[in-house]
């Protein structure tokens, strides 16, 4: 289980984030809705290991991670841009954290064709990443961060650069793949619908303050949330 | 807007190239200088060695020069600080023209230049006679250590700007949270990606090296000589006969070049994925 606990940053003079504490379980997809600017991005860099915290832990299981170097937490950060490594096939983007394990060559082939099929992209191993598509990008994205086994994936609106059909058709892509292979995420989106369709637990995220909601119910009944607001719209539609 | 830069590109670039190509094949058939044209000078770059070899020697040095010079600016690369500011003296060598290049290479590996005579202060030789032949030496070590000194501190800032760009940083920091160590990252991502980007100013600077002309005459070899000087002294010399010889030297060269161009531009979308 990933635990955050009072976690601060302030960049010069302006507070990005004021004691944020959480908790993420294996299995589990925390959605964090926020807008531009909240404060999201830096927190979930903060966990990751790229960015230094002013105050503030992030253990994992019981084991404090917040001096572990970014290469051995074992949390594996997603963007909004696939960041696919140019000079590399599919395939090669795919196996590359296997391959910097120094794993063997029969099991890294095997692994990444069984993740090329787990896809749906085993016709385009041999791609470079400019004759991919956009959610095949986001695709081979995953598939590099899961063959890592990481403890916690973090996703910061990875859907955000694609169009609405294929948003919607990585979403569900991705509610399969945290059935299959049962990671706990934090999933950082700005999109209401999104939120609620990726999460299982639920966080609003405003001015750097994080809140937690129990359950289902609280989070789209919350009074200051996007929730509502949306709801509203749609009801006072003509 | 694009059709009158499109005529002027044709007027401007398209028109002089091809005249000049023109000029130099109707020159190498001898049309002014013999009774009848004829392809005998052709015929003649192949039987004379000399201009192999010198289009032989010119293709090494571009080669070592680039490649030392890539290879040295990355190991630097490595070594500075991610993120860093070009020190402004980086861009000196920028404004240095290759005849001064020229002259400051004669000066510093000369017999009597500054390598020599810190040597002899130190006590290491005893006359300019027993400096090691760096200038007009065999080898070329005096032309390539002066092209060296061009194209590596451009490298250098190149590589440093690309280095700065948050793409790179941001695929680093991905190949971090993978796994990756340091290490790895500079050899499986930084330096492959600065390597990628940069193929096509790596290529314009093996093209220049190869067309140099000031740094190989006055450093350069005197038993092979680098491409441009041999077809400079054939057109200019007093040697009436030899201008046609240099002409079909000098259509051979554009068109060896031409097809190198091609060549590894086609290798290079490959690469690139176009």
């Amino acid at each position: 289980m990933l635990e955050i606990r009072n976690i601060a940053k302030t960049f010069g003079t302006t507070p990005v984030l004021s004691n944020v504490s959480l908790q993420c379980k294996g299995g589990e997809t925390l959605s964090v809705l926020g807008k531009s600017g909240c404060g999201k991005t830096t927190l979930l860099k903060i966990i990751s290991g790229l960015m230094t915290p002013d105050a503030g832990t992030i253990a994992h299981n019981g084991n404090d991670l917040s001096h572990t170097p970014v290469e051995q937490r074992g949390i594996v950060y997603l963007s909004q841009e696939p960041l696919l490594f140019p000079h590399m096939t599919a395939a090669e983007n795919i196996s590359f954290g296997m391959r910097m394990r120094h794993r063997s060559k029969d099991e890294v082939a095997g692994a990444t064709n069984d993740m090329l099929r787990a896809l749906g992209l085993e016709d385009h191993g041999r791609k470079l990443p400019q004759a991919l598509s956009g959610g095949q990008k986001q695709r081979v994205a995953f598939g590099r961060a899961l063959l890592v086994e990481p403890k916690v994936l973090l996703l910061d609106e990875p859907f955000g650069s694609l169009d609405a059909g294929t948003r919607e058709e990585m979403q569900q892509f991705y509610l399969h793949l945290t059935k299959t292979y049962g990671f706990a995420a934090l999933f950082v989106t700005h999109d209401v619908k999104e939120a609620l369709v990726t999460g299982t637990t639920f966080a609003r995220m405003e001015s750097g303050e994080l809140t937690l909601f129990e359950d289902l119910d609280a989070f789209v009944n919350d009074p200051n949330g996007d929730v509502a607001k949306e709801r509203l719209f749609w009801i006072n539609l003509k | 807007m694009k059709t009158l830069s499109g005529i002027t590109f044709i007027v401007g670039i398209v028109v002089p190239a091809l005249s000049a190509f023109v000029l130099s094949a109707v020159y190498a058939t001898g049309f002014f200088h013999a009774q009848e044209t004829s392809l005998m000078y052709f015929t003649e770059l192949v039987e004379n060695t000399r201009f192999l070899k010198s289009l032989g020697y010119t293709f090494l040095l571009a080669t070592a020069v680039v490649v030392s010079s890539t290879f040295t600016a990355l190991k630097i690369a490595q070594l500075l600080n991610r993120r860093m500011e070009i020190p402004s003296w980086f861009l000196l060598p920028f404004a240095i023209p290759p005849v001064v290049a020229a002259f400051f290479g004669f000066h510093l590996f000369s017999g009597v230049g500054l390598l020599s005579r810190i040597a002899h202060a130190l006590g290491l030789i005893s006359t300019p006679v027993d400096f090691p032949a760096l200038v007009n030496d065999p080898f070329g070590i005096g032309t390539f250590a002066s092209h060296f000194m061009l194209c590596m501190p451009f490298f250098l800032v190149y590589f440093i700007y690309l280095r700065n760009q948050p793409l790179l940083e941001q695929l680093e920091d991905t190949a971090r949270a993978l796994g990756a160590s340091q290490k790895q990252v500079w050899h499986h991502i930084a330096r492959p990606t600065l390597l990628h980007k940069s193929t096509p100013l790596l290529l314009v600077f093996f093209v220049f090296v190869l067309g140099t002309y000031e740094i190989p005459l006055l450093l350069g070899s005197q038993s092979v000589r680098a491409v441009v000087p041999v077809i400079v002294d054939q057109i200019k010399g007093y040697n009436l006969k030899a201008i046609p010889t240099g002409y079909a030297m000098a259509l051979a060269y554009s068109v060896i070049i031409m097809l190198v161009a091609a060549v590894l531009s086609k290798k290079m979308n490959r690469q690139h994925g176009a």
